[in-house]
């Protein structure tokens, strides 16, 4: 077991220093001169040296590369070129509301995905597992920004042209408060609902062929032990996967959803400062983002392995 | 004698275990350890054994599926072993394998006739004028209809499954069939037709059989000659009357004993093993059947006893057990 | 089956059925047989004969399959009248059931002991303690050395005879009065087959219990049983003594099965194999006539028109056949 986790580590070092190297190369491929590209085209010659200077970029590449390297290393990731404060500050104080954002949005998926899935297989192909489905499907392919502005219309505003009482229970903007917390988080998390829904409805399907829920069965137990008990735990296995990945994606993903409900996340924070031309900013996030979600799925990974172990040393 | 065409000569197939952070070697799962056999042409070997006791691991390294860890393979005299790429393709025609299970081993989305093209093709065998003509001739040998040739292998049953992979390995001309548990899946009453059709066959075509069960009588219904073999090993080998009708290895009675009778009335004495089959990872020292042994003595824990033939008994009897003779000779008072 | 006592387990006319949109497909059509205290019974027979669905009926487990017609009298109860609520009560205590594959049959992610513990949770009233004593002891009954040991792996931990062995205990725990064994050495090599029939024997003696034995393999059938039913594309076609089956078979398809047997006598050395075509059922065969008609080499003008009835002789000796009946 230990060794698996130390090896599975190792596994990961390659993997963090190709997106590191990625990330430095962001600013060198773009076409042109970074220092022209950050002061604008009609700087002052003598900006553009200073702007030189300051970012080592007279440098030969393998030494910026290392100085850069080194500098994350020590937690320096440069400084805001709008703000001035050190980016890891400005991370700092954005991350939070990311992750909040990220968990809540999981919780909801797992939380729908799972009872929907369950309920689906359990009624196969009859009109519950139909309409389930279908309305999985939607929600897998319903656009993030959509669905957000449209419940900030409904629940938020409270024009639904259909209901003759106001809906707006909830607050459409900001983050911190349950009622700024219920839009976005169902927003983030509907795609992740229905794929966690599809990926455990054909799990549990599979599940329930086996022979030993027959023997579940045979031994006296109630429907409901059986699914909940027996099935289902063997079921989640390849559903913790989907997680993961979902988990990892919605810290990246949730640009959308802050800028439509206004929260001040990290997505946000990226959307300005690539307006702004803040690289050290860009950077920065795309590095840490990449990281989380090399360091998430390392986790789902271990996960993984222990909860499959018994399952596959048992084929 | 009639013609040798497959040599075995202390043949060894180890896997690594690998584990820790480095994946270093830590041991060896020892599924063919040191084994020798040879195979005439036009005759029928039958390998039993329970499972985990590297059957299946020899025929694989026979065809070179596997590469042997140690030891030798020699098919009509070349070592398979020391053939480069090519030569081994060519060679390989002549060995052709089927296995337990038909419908993994057929693609499903190819209907029979182009199953048995592609065998045709890929060996070069047939020119392709006579292609059409070639595959009803196969269809109708294994006891196909001609016009099942449009069907898909789903459409089949079981039997007629593992037909065609008959007809299959038959389209390259092979000289050496090797069948791997080959009517295990099937009913009763299809198992024989089955084994009937390879006899017809072997008959037709002058094959040669390396037969794999771990079913006694359907080996005693093929074979020619049995091997047994034991977590890696093989404890008897003997002409398929002898063996069965005066085995010498404790191992090989308590198999015979273990088959039920399909008659209420048959009286059996049963040597019932204790224990089961240990794990080819750690064979117990010495003889390695010894832990479970009835006879077991002093000598069979520390001494391996090597595979020989007997004095008194049928000649080309082999066994591998100290007491062989004397437990044959004295059969009735145990069995 | 004589039997002046009322039988344990009384199977009369039962029919199961799986249902496409527009079709019907009988894998159990009209079986009738009964199980005396104590005894055996083998139901034999190739796949799709009905065999496991059966068995499985029993339990009320045939799902997808249903149960069409029939009864089914366990100690003179109807059981298919009962609530789901109360045929939970007798799953696993009155009759326990094992299966084919015992790799597959335990959960992989529970230990032995906790699996066993939930059958005696679910039907007994017992106490951790009470529960983990009972459970060594059927472990032990069942030949597991170190059984506080084996309580805590799992499955994967075990060996195939093992896992098997681990089922029986685990069915036995209640000490069921009749147990279901749905091909259980099947999956099993022959040394360890042999280990495991002679425990089922030694069993069904000790906790004096009916036993059902389900399997494809005369050899098994002639050792366990006490009574024998031939099941051919969803019908009994013969049932009767296991000595009386054996040596006078009356069937054609139970000849042909016993003369298929690769039995071929050593010393003369070819013994013709004679084909029997698929048995497999296939709905436009479900006909009137008998099953068997369309292999059938005995075949006359109303086996295909007319399912012969199951006919009992003298010795209880019952077939189902319109020929067989004229002794041959």
């Amino acid at each position: 077991m230990l060794s698996f986790i130390l090896r599975r580590l190792m596994q990961t070092l390659p993997v963090l220093f190709g997106v590191s190297l990625l990330v430095f190369s962001l600013l060198h491929l773009i076409p042109g001169d970074p220092a022209v590209l950050i002061a604008g085209e009609n700087a002052p010659k003598e900006q553009i040296a200073n702007i030189h200077e300051r970012l080592g970029l007279n440098d030969p590449l393998p030494i910026q590369y290392w100085n850069y390297m080194w500098n994350i290393i020590q937690g320096d990731l440069g400084t805001s070129f709008r703000t001035g404060r050190p980016v890891i500050e400005e991370i700092a104080s954005r991350f939070p509301i990311t992750f909040q954002l990220s968990v809540y949005s999981t919780i909801f998926s797992i939380f729908l995905g799972l009872i929907a899935g369950v309920i689906a297989a359990t009624y196969k192909n009859s009109f519950i597992d139909t309409s389930i489905m279908v309305i999985a499907l939607f929600g897998l392919s319903l656009p993030n920004f959509w669905l957000g502005l449209m419940l900030i219309q409904w629940f938020a505003i409270g024009q639904t042209p259909w209901l003759p009482f106001s809906t707006s229970w909830f607050s459409p903007s900001g983050w911190g408060s349950f009622q700024q917390m219920v839009l976005p988080v169902i927003t983030l998390g509907t795609a992740g609902a229905a794929m966690i829904a599809r990926m455990t409805r054909s799990s549990m399907l599979d599940v329930l062929n086996e022979d030993y829920i027959q023997t579940a069965r045979a031994k006296g137990l109630s429907e409901r032990k059986v699914i909940y008990r027996h099935a289902l735990r063997s079921a989640i296995i390849p559903v913790i996967t989907v997680i993961g990945i979902q988990f990892g994606f919605l810290l990246g993903g949730s640009v959308v959803t802050e800028q439509v409900f206004a929260i001040n996340g990290l997505g946000r924070l990226l959307m300005n400062s690539i307006t702004n031309r803040d690289f050290p900013v860009v950077q920065g996030i795309v590095l840490v983002i990449s990281f989380t979600f090399v360091i998430v799925h390392l986790i789902v990974d271990i996960l993984y392995h222990v909860f499959n172990k018994r399952m596959k040393m048992n084929g | 004698m009639r013609k040798e065409i497959l040599k075995v000569d202390h043949l060894k197939k180890y896997f690594p275990i690998k584990s820790g952070i480095w994946n270093r070697t830590v041991t060896n799962i020892k599924a063919v350890d040191n084994i020798s056999f040879t195979v005439h042409e036009g005759e029928t070997v039958g390998i039993v054994g329970e499972s985990g006791c590297g059957k299946s691991t020899v025929a694989r390294t026979i065809l070179q599926l596997e590469q042997p860890t140690a030891g030798n393979i020699y098919f009509e005299g070349k070592n398979l072993c020391l053939l480069r790429k090519k030569e081994l393709r060519r060679k390989r025609k002549e060995m052709q394998m089927i296995f337990q299970h038909p419908h993994s081993s057929l693609n499903p989305r190819q209907r029979l006739k182009d199953i048995l093209y592609e065998a045709m093709s890929i060996q070069k065998v047939v020119p392709k004028a006579r292609k059409n003509e070639q595959v009803h001739a196969l269809l109708q040998k294994v006891g196909l209809q001609p016009h099942q040739q449009e069907r898909y292998p789903h459409e089949l049953s079981g039997g007629e499954k593992q037909r065609v992979a008959i007809a299959r390995a038959l389209a390259v001309q092979p000289k050496l069939i090797i069948c791997d548990e080959i009517v295990s899946s099937l009913d009763i009453s299809r198992q024989a037709q089955i084994l009937h059709l390879l006899k017809k066959l072997q008959q037709d075509f002058n094959l040669t059989y390396l037969f794999i069960s771990h079913d006694l009588e359907v080996v005693r219904y093929i074979s020619d000659r049995v091997i047994v073999m034991y977590v890696g090993q093989i404890v008897e080998m003997a002409t398929t009357q002898s063996l069965f009708e005066s085995p010498m290895h404790p191992y090989t009675h308590a198999l015979l004993s273990a088959i039920p009778t399909p008659h209420p009335k048959a009286k059996r004495k049963r040597l019932l093993l204790k224990g089961e089959v240990p794990s080819p990872v750690e064979p117990p020292s010495g003889c390695r059947f010894h832990p479970r042994c009835p006879f077991a003595t002093e000598t069979c824990k520390k001494v391996a006893p090597t595979l020989q033939g007997t004095k008194d008994v049928e000649q080309n009897h082999l066994v591998a057990c100290h007491y062989g003779e004397d437990i044959a000779r004295n059969r009735s008072s145990f069995f | 089956m004589a039997s002046t006592k009322q039988p344990l387990l009384s199977v009369r006319h039962l029919s199961v059925s799986f249902f496409t949109k527009n079709d019907e497909v009988k894998a159990v059509d009209d079986v009738s047989f009964s199980i005396p205290k104590g005894q055996t019974l083998g139901i034999v027979g190739e796949s799709g004969a009905g065999k496991s669905m059966t068995a499985l009926s029993l339990l009320r487990l045939s799902q997808p399959g249903e149960i069409v017609t029939g009864e089914i009298l366990f100690e003179g109860e109807n059981i298919l009248k009962k609530k789901e609520r109360e045929m939970r009560k007798i799953r696993g205590k009155d009759i326990s059931m094992i299966f084919q594959d015992p790799m597959n049959s335990l959960h992989p992610t529970y230990t032995i002991g906790q699996q066993l513990r939930e059958v005696l949770y679910t039907h007994e009233h017992l106490n951790k303690k009470q529960a983990t004593k009972r459970i060594m002891d059927m472990l032990q009954l069942v030949g597991i050395s170190a059984p506080e040991k084996r309580m805590h792996q799992y499955p994967h931990e075990l060996s195939g005879g093992m896992k098997q062995r681990a089922m029986i205990a685990m069915a036995l725990l209640c000490y069921p009065k009749l147990l279901i064994a749905d091909e259980p050495t099947t999956a099993l090599d022959v040394t360890i087959q042999a280990q495991i029939l002679t425990l089922i024997k030694e069993l069904q003696r000790k906790l004096a219990m009916s036993v059902l034995i389900i399997s494809h393999d005369f050899g098994v059938i002639a050792e366990m049983c006490d009574h024998v039913a031939v099941m051919y594309g969803g019908n009994i076609v013969e049932m009767a003594d296991v000595h009386h089956l054996f040596e006078k078979p009356k069937h054609p398809y139970t000849i042909e099965l016993l003369q298929s047997l690769l039995r071929k006598d050593r010393h003369t050395n070819e013994k013709k194999v004679r084909p029997i075509k698929e048995p497999f059922l296939r709905s436009e065969e479900n006909g009137t006539g008998c099953r068997f008609a369309p292999k059938c080499p005995y075949k006359q003008e109303i086996c295909a028109k007319r399912l012969p009835p199951l006919i009992q002789d003298e010795h209880n000796h019952y077939t189902r056949c319109w020929i067989a009946s004229d002794d041959r």
